[in-house]
């Protein structure tokens, strides 16, 4: 107990001292003294300790925050309002002219919004007696100097206005130029889809409100969710009798976006031992994929950053098949909008709305299927690993396979389990033989489980 | 214009008596002059001398120490005369006609017949008419057809609902208010009315349509009065050479509409609410009516019984999801910033602060204060259902489960963003539940979620419920009332108890306060635009919760300003 006081007072030391030597009540009266009395420092936000543990995430994607404060102020002696940054001891910019005054000054969160290499700077200004919402300055800082890039309105107030504080930033086109979106609801009556959403876009030199969409008119193809390109490896082993389904998965340097949900088709919904990044969920989802979301409400901190890559697995009885592998980018999406959305049209957004590649999945084949069917369902696998997805890159191994497997075939039809057994063994061995060669591991996965399958109930007939 | 002679024989009684006489007669309790053979020759309510100007001769013996109508040199000593015939004519103008000394009769007619004349020019109807605080009237000007140089002011019936354009007067409408020198201040120091060629219609969900006033009416308002004050203008119109005259008196409505005219108090006292509300309205010159809709949006109501009836209740909400976190600071967990703990009234876990203790209030609504420290979590829960029903003898203040399913609705945003993705993630992941049983799953996740995760959880820290809190028939926030005047706050003393805004006078001081900050601050670029609108401007500077100002003027209607 003695050591986490100690501790504990030691963090409250260094919260206090600030840079140079300074407690942020100093650098208040120094920013005070600065602007001539003329403004009481109301605000004065540490950029370094502002986790973003809030809604509002905080992000200083090309490093111009570190070591400053931001400072808000109303005026002393005339109601006006004053946005500021300080750093090494010197209010390096403030707002001029003089901003409208305000009850309460908060900053929201910092991002780059416009693509423009600058991170925008985002505060709150409540105003009236019971303020709810604030309007929305929006400053776009280089690390030396602020501009204001929100539009005003007549009596020179930000035209932005976000109820209960509730803002998103979405991408509508996904060309990563994001939008702000606000949200006004209207809480008189159950009808939640008459809420409102205001739409602000980027103009090239402002954010100007375009849009008032109510709830209802929101669909989730409007938020573009690909702006990325991305690797996935799947890797299937087997263990005691199960096969686990490893995955890879990789959002390439050069993308815009995080990758935010991972779907696969068709779904399979006994599995066991999963293993999941933390922050993510895995589940046989009710639009008929197999999910790996992101888990809590902080969907934008928790997606796959460009550059990272994130692992996941889990073990099933089944069988290994083709398998689609959608994935989704993270776009700050209202809740509402998904929530108002059928299942139809969830199913066609994960479908259309996505980046899709083919990968492994879990394939539990129909029991009734005959062997003959079943060689065909391999000889399709062949075919598709050869001419379509690129995991097997050999045309003579290609070739090699198909008249093993069309010889498995004419066996079988032919009632002759044994010797279709033997060919099948020749086509097992060929596979181990070029796996990792002409043969990726999805290529032999896919070929070698169901052949090991085929070979088992061929067995089955002696 | 008409000359009426009244008989001298009546004056040589030195009786004014005779000229005028209340007649039983007519209904309105109209005064008439009428001659010695009893036939009336005005009728001051009569419509066909409404506007008229008349000349009266009056013309009697001299007899010793009567003053009335004594000659001078400048003309007449109409003191005296002036106090008689307005005894004649109360509260009308009569003016004294100096350019006509013997009133169409010669010098030597007088002399020889030792009789003194005077003659004084009236106008009857229109030359006053009184305007209750917050009225609205219409007025329009015709050429007066026995007088030249005289307009006629006439007021112009207007349906306020109604959306069609204004049937214009059948008189004729002569364009007589066009300048803007139309008010004459005569009393108050000010003009205690408004006036615009606006007129402004409100809808049944309290939107505002504004139309322009056809040329030659004019729209007035009455805006101020105080108690022992009079306010009263003259409205003047003008025309060619023609001019016409219109006293106006704005005087106090006996009541504000047919509901919530009186209320107990925090104390029990009964108060006469409609009172209080045009004893504010009329100093500050602000809508009385626009003030009770603004209570009527802002609190509740209850019986209070015999002598009171249905009234208003003093109004307390914590606010957990908006003004806690004003006082918080996000980059130190959640802590009360220092200038909060700092404050007298900051609760913490073993005290409701240093200030003087919470005091007992009747009747407050819509939640009761805690005495003792309570965390954000347990206010939240107290005042909210999952269940349908509400808390015992409270009221939902922050979500509820909806009348139509077991969907919350919510009263404010952020949780309810909270509520929304969980409401997805559930249903994701669950594909055969039905959409109840989904809801019935958020609801328990965000009771979860809200009381243990969010923000640290809602349970683990101790609910500022006498900071962070709205009080009164205005809903004034405490964090608001004690800003700065030039802060947007009212400069409510930090020493004083949050609770004390309960009590009406206190409430109504600030709430005037920011009134009147808050239309200094938008008034000047929005006159223009209508008298209501700058009043519907104001209101959604109070709150700016969506619809806010259309939530309040959509009730306006219901308090209108009447005399019986």
């Amino acid at each position: 107990m003695k050591k986490q006081f100690t501790l504990s007072l030691i963090l409250s030391l260094f919260v206090t001292i600030a840079s140079y030597g300074q407690t942020i009540d100093d650098i208040k009266q120094q920013v005070k003294s600065e602007l001539d009395s003329k403004y009481d420092i109301s605000f004065l936000v540490d950029v370094e300790a502002f986790d973003g543990r809030n809604t509002y995430a905080y992000q200083d994607p090309y490093n111009t925050l570190t070591g400053t404060y931001l400072v808000m102020a109303s005026g002393s002696s005339i109601k006006h309002g004053l946005i500021g940054v300080y750093e090494n001891g010197v209010l390096i910019w403030n707002t001029d002219p003089i901003l409208a005054g305000s009850t309460y000054r908060h900053f929201l969160g910092s991002r780059e919004l416009n693509g423009d290499g600058k991170v925008e700077l985002i505060f709150g200004w409540k105003l009236g007696v019971n303020p709810r919402g604030s309007f929305l300055w929006i400053v776009s800082w280089d690390g030396n100097t602020g501009q204001i890039i929100n539009k005003l309105d007549e009596r020179g107030r930000p035209k932005i206005y976000a109820g209960g504080d509730v803002i998103f930033y979405p991408d509508f086109e996904g060309d990563g130029i994001f939008e702000v979106m606000t949200y006004d609801y209207y809480d008189e009556d159950e009808d939640d889809s008459n809420d409102l959403y205001y739409l602000l876009k980027w103009d090239g030199i402002n954010y100007e409100l375009t849009q008032k969409v109510q709830q209802k008119n929101l669909t989730l193809s409007q938020f573009d969710r690909k702006g990325f390109s991305f690797l996935v490896n799947a890797d299937i082993k087997k263990e005691s009798g199960e096969f686990v389904f490893q995955y890879n998965i990789f959002n390439k340097d050069n993308s815009l976006k995080k990758i935010e949900d991972v779907h696969i088709k068709p779904p399979f919904s006994i599995f066991r031992k999963v293993s999941i990044p933390k922050n993510r969920d895995f589940f046989n989802s009710r639009y008929e994929v197999l999910s790996l979301t992101v888990d809590g409400l902080e969907k934008g901190n928790f997606s796959l950053a460009p550059g990272d890559s994130l692992f996941f697995s889990f073990s099933t009885e089944s069988l290994v098949g083709i398998s689609n592998l959608y994935a989704q980018s993270f776009n700050d999406i209202p809740p509402a909008v998904s929530l108002n959305a059928t299942d139809e049209e969830h199913k066609e957004d994960i479908q259309t709305n996505s980046i899709s590649v083919n990968t492994l999945g879990p394939w539990l084949p129909d029991s009734s299927l005959s062997l003959q069917d079943f060689t065909d369902t391999l000889q399709t696998f062949r075919r598709r690993s050869c001419e379509e997805l690129g995991w097997i890159t050999n045309k003579g191994i290609c070739n090699s396979l198909d008249v093993k497997l069309r010889n498995v075939e004419r066996h079988l039809e032919r009632n002759k389990p044994k010797q279709a057994g033997n060919v099948l063994n020749a086509f097992l061995n060929e596979l181990s033989a070029q796996r990792g060669k002409h043969i990726t591991e999805e290529g032999y996965a896919l070929l070698y489980y169901n052949a090991e399958y085929l070979q088992q109930r061929i067995g089955e007939m002696d | 214009m008409e000359l009426y002679d009244v008989p001298s024989v009546a004056l040589s009684n030195s009786s004014q008596e005779k000229f005028v006489a209340l007649l039983d007669g007519y209904p309105d309790g109209s005064e008439a002059l009428y001659d010695d053979a009893g036939t009336d020759i005005l009728v001051l309510n009569r419509p066909e001398t409404q506007g008229k100007k008349f000349k009266l001769r009056v013309m009697g013996e001299f007899k010793k120490g009567l003053t009335l109508g004594k000659a001078k040199p400048e003309g007449y000593d109409t003191s005296e005369v002036e106090e008689t015939v307005q005894a004649i004519f109360p509260g009308k103008t009569v003016s004294n006609i100096a350019s006509d000394p013997y009133c169409g009769l010669t010098e030597a007619y007088v002399s020889r017949n030792g009789v003194f004349v005077n003659c004084f020019e009236f106008t009857i109807g229109s030359s006053s008419t009184e305007i209750l605080l917050g009225e609205s009237k219409y007025f329009y000007a015709i050429q007066d057809p026995d007088d030249s140089t005289n307009l006629l002011i006439k007021e112009l019936e207007v349906d306020p609902q109604s959306e069609d354009p204004l049937t214009l007067p059948s008189d004729g409408l002569a364009d007589g208010f066009s300048g803007d020198d139309l008010i004459e201040v005569i009393s108050g120091g000010k003009s205690g009315v408004y006036w615009e060629r606006k007129r402004a219609i409100i809808d049944n969900n309290g939107s505002i349509t504004v139309q322009d006033l056809p040329d030659g009416i004019v729209r007035v308002i009455g805006r101020y009065w105080e108690n022992g004050k009079a306010y009263n203008v003259r409205l003047k119109a003008s025309s060619g050479n023609r001019v016409g005259e219109l006293e106006i008196k704005v005087v106090k409505p006996d009541k504000l509409g047919d509901m919530y005219a009186k209320a107990r108090d925090v104390f029990d006292q009964v108060i006469n609410v409609d009172s209080l509300i045009i004893a504010n309205a009329g100093k500050y010159g602000i809508p009385p009516q626009l003030l009770k809709a603004h209570i009527s949006g802002e609190v509740y109501t209850e019986d209070f019984g015999a002598g009171v009836g249905e009234g208003f209740t003093p109004g307390y909400l914590y606010e957990p999801f908006t003004v806690e976190w004003w006082l918080r600071d996000i980059q130190d967990d959640y802590v009360l910033k220092k200038e909060w703990e700092d404050n007298d009234f900051s609760v913490s876990s073993g005290s409701m602060g240093s200030g003087v203790a919470v005091p007992v209030h009747l009747y407050t609504e819509k939640q009761t204060y805690p005495s003792n420290p309570v965390t954000i979590w347990k206010m939240v829960n107290k005042y909210s259902s999952i269940s349908g029903s509400s808390p015992s003898g409270e009221w939902n203040s922050y979500y509820k489960k909806k009348d139509t399913s077991s969907r919350l609705q919510f009263y404010y945003s952020q949780p309810r963003e909270v509520y929304e993705d969980i409401i997805g993630a559930v249903r994701e992941k669950n594909k055969d539940l039905e959409v109840e049983e989904v809801y019935s799953q958020a609801n328990d996740s965000l009771v979860a979620y809200l009381k243990s995760d969010w923000r640290g959880g809602l349970d683990n820290l101790y609910a500022q419920t006498r900071i962070a809190s709205s009080y009164g028939y205005f809903q004034v926030l405490y964090t608001t009332g004690i800003l700065s005047i030039k802060s947007g706050g009212a400069n409510y003393p930090r020493t004083e108890l949050p609770e004390k805004l309960n009590e009406v006078e206190t409430n109504f001081r600030v709430a005037m306060v920011k009134y009147n900050e808050l239309l200094n601050e938008i008034a000047d670029s929005n006159w223009e635009k209508g008298y209501e609108q700058v009043w519907f401007e104001l209101v959604s500077n109070w709150n700016s919760k969506r619809e806010y100002s259309s939530s309040i003027y959509k009730n306006i209607k219901n308090f209108l300003p009447q005399n019986p």
